[in-house]
């Protein structure tokens, strides 16, 4: 069974988000990185780049698959977890922890709204 | 999924925790513990593949090594009892019905070891090319590949030290559980290692076995996912990818298995033209240069222009680098020449390498 955190909301497309404050840490979750396999790349936004809720901000290369990094929100990267660069395996080891992809600084609170929280995300995936 | 195949092993595999996924019809293992760890066991250990969903054809009679020199590119005369030999089927204009692996019993006796998704195909086009004095049967066999280092010293376990002085290609009887089977020093992975054809009836007892035999040498449960990236970091072709019918076996690199002092085979005359002429496209490897992963179809591009397209790509695990099988213009055949992979909005550097890309020369 995939770990599903109730401190973290959740996307459809597998991300997570961390909210602190005005800042939100996302990743990919736990269920996410089980069905991709082994992650050996990722392309990962910059820090500056603004971020749309439900759009790509970067790619994850799996060894058998690829696929894209939906941001669970708007706004702008304020930080981005540069270890991965050098090895993208830490996403499939702690994908809550030092997994973590980049914080983003919340432009539109609404929008947390439209997250799931941990209950959803795990009817979500069944 | 209701219409995919099993192998006698599938309830083994789920119960060892595979991830299962449709393959040519059949539902295998992708992988049990990571593909990547599997692949390091296969590489540094030992590790036992599932390959049952591939067949096995049984020749016999005393038409049967004519047979074998028509269908079969490679020599099979040069074979004594007990060696393998790759090789493959040609249409007459010399693309590719099928690579096969030809084992010799006896001046009578040889089996054939087709693919998975071939095996019906492979089956019609030796009935079609064979007469009274040959017998074919598709054999009601397994396939438990062992490979890697180890996979000696778990073999001589199982069946006791005579098969370790077999050599490459070695082809011999075992017997198991009072059923006899072939088993070939042969395998798919670029290491040493072993293929085991077991009777359906004592698959699962000799899967168990080489399991259990394994232990202490570190062997895996592997599954198609290394057996994937294996062969790729060997630079193996893989039907339907460098090789099917619209490739022929020139331009894909394996002139070597074409018996070209033979009288005659199937795609022969084809094949001698092409190359005489030379082959307009050549099957080459390619490196990345920076980080980047390189997917089966991807286009080749120089300055623009698309110079050729990628058979299978992904990553070498040795390398922890982006590799592929990709055919380009002959021009471009040249190791070191550079070139781009167009990889999604992007198009990243490579440059022509080795198709071997681990363990070769």
């Amino acid at each position: 069974m995939s770990e599903i955190r109730d401190n973290l909301k959740y996307t459809t497309d597998h991300e997570w988000a961390l909210i602190e404050g005005g800042i939100a840490v996302i990743g990919i979750t736990d269920h996410a990185q089980s069905e991709l396999g082994d992650i050996v790349f990722v392309d990962l936004p910059k820090v500056g780049d603004q971020a749309k809720a439900g759009e790509s901000i970067g790619t994850i290369e799996a060894v058998k698959t690829v696929a894209e990094i939906y941001s669970p929100l708007t706004g702008e990267i304020v930080e981005v977890n540069t270890a991965l660069a050098d090895s993208a395996s830490i996403m499939n080891a702690d994908a809550y922890g030092n997994g973590w992809i980049a914080k983003i600084r919340i432009s539109n609170p609404s929008e947390l709204e439209t997250l799931l929280d941990a209950k959803s995300y795990a009817a979500h995936i069944g | 999924m209701s219409d995919l195949k099993q192998t006698p092993l599938c309830s083994r595999h789920q119960a060892l925790g595979a991830k299962m996924v449709p393959f040519s019809g059949w539902f295998m293992p992708v992988s049990y513990s990571g593909i990547q760890l599997e692949h390091f066991a296969v590489r540094q250990k030992a590790g036992v593949f599932d390959a049952s969903h591939m067949g096995l054809v049984k020749v016999t009679g005393t038409g049967a090594l004519a047979f074998i020199q028509k269908i079969s590119v490679n020599d099979a005369s040069k074979l004594l009892p007990g060696q393998s030999q790759y090789s493959a089927m040609c249409y007459p204009n010399g693309t590719c019905v099928d690579d096969i692996y030809v084992s010799c019993i006896g001046a009578n006796e040889f089996y054939l070891a087709i693919n998975a998704g071939c095996k019906e195909k492979d089956v019609d086009w030796m009935k079609s090319h064979s007469d009274s004095s040959v017998q074919l049967e598709l054999l009601e066999t397994g396939i438990v590949a062992v490979q890697g280092p180890l996979a000696v010293q778990v073999i001589t376990a199982l069946f006791g030290s005579g098969l370790s002085s077999q050599p490459k290609n070695g082809a011999t009887f075992v017997e198991f559980g009072g059923q006899k089977m072939l088993i070939t020093r042969t395998g798919y992975t670029g290491e040493d290692g072993f293929e085991i054809f077991p009777h359906n009836s004592v698959l699962g007892p000799v899967w168990d076995a080489v399991i259990e035999a394994g232990k202490p040498f570190g062997l895996l449960p592997c599954g198609l996912g290394c057996r994937d990236t294996l062969r790729l970091e060997s630079g193996f072709s893989l039907y339907g990818h460098e090789i099917n019918d619209g490739t022929n076996l020139v331009e894909a690199g394996l002139s070597w298995i074409i018996g070209w002092n033979k009288s005659d085979f199937i795609g022969k005359q084809a094949l001698v033209d092409v190359k005489g002429k030379g082959p307009s496209r050549k099957l080459v490897g390619i490196k990345a240069i920076d980080k980047a992963l390189p997917r089966d179809g991807m286009l080749i591009l120089v300055d623009g222009r698309e110079v050729g397209k990628v058979t299978s790509g992904g990553i070498s695990p040795i390398l922890n680098q982006g590799v592929a099988l990709a055919y380009v213009e002959s021009s471009l055949a040249t190791m070191g020449t550079k070139i781009g992979v167009q990889i999604r909005d992007q198009v990243k550097s490579f440059e022509v390498a080795s198709r071997r890309f681990v363990g070769g020369k």
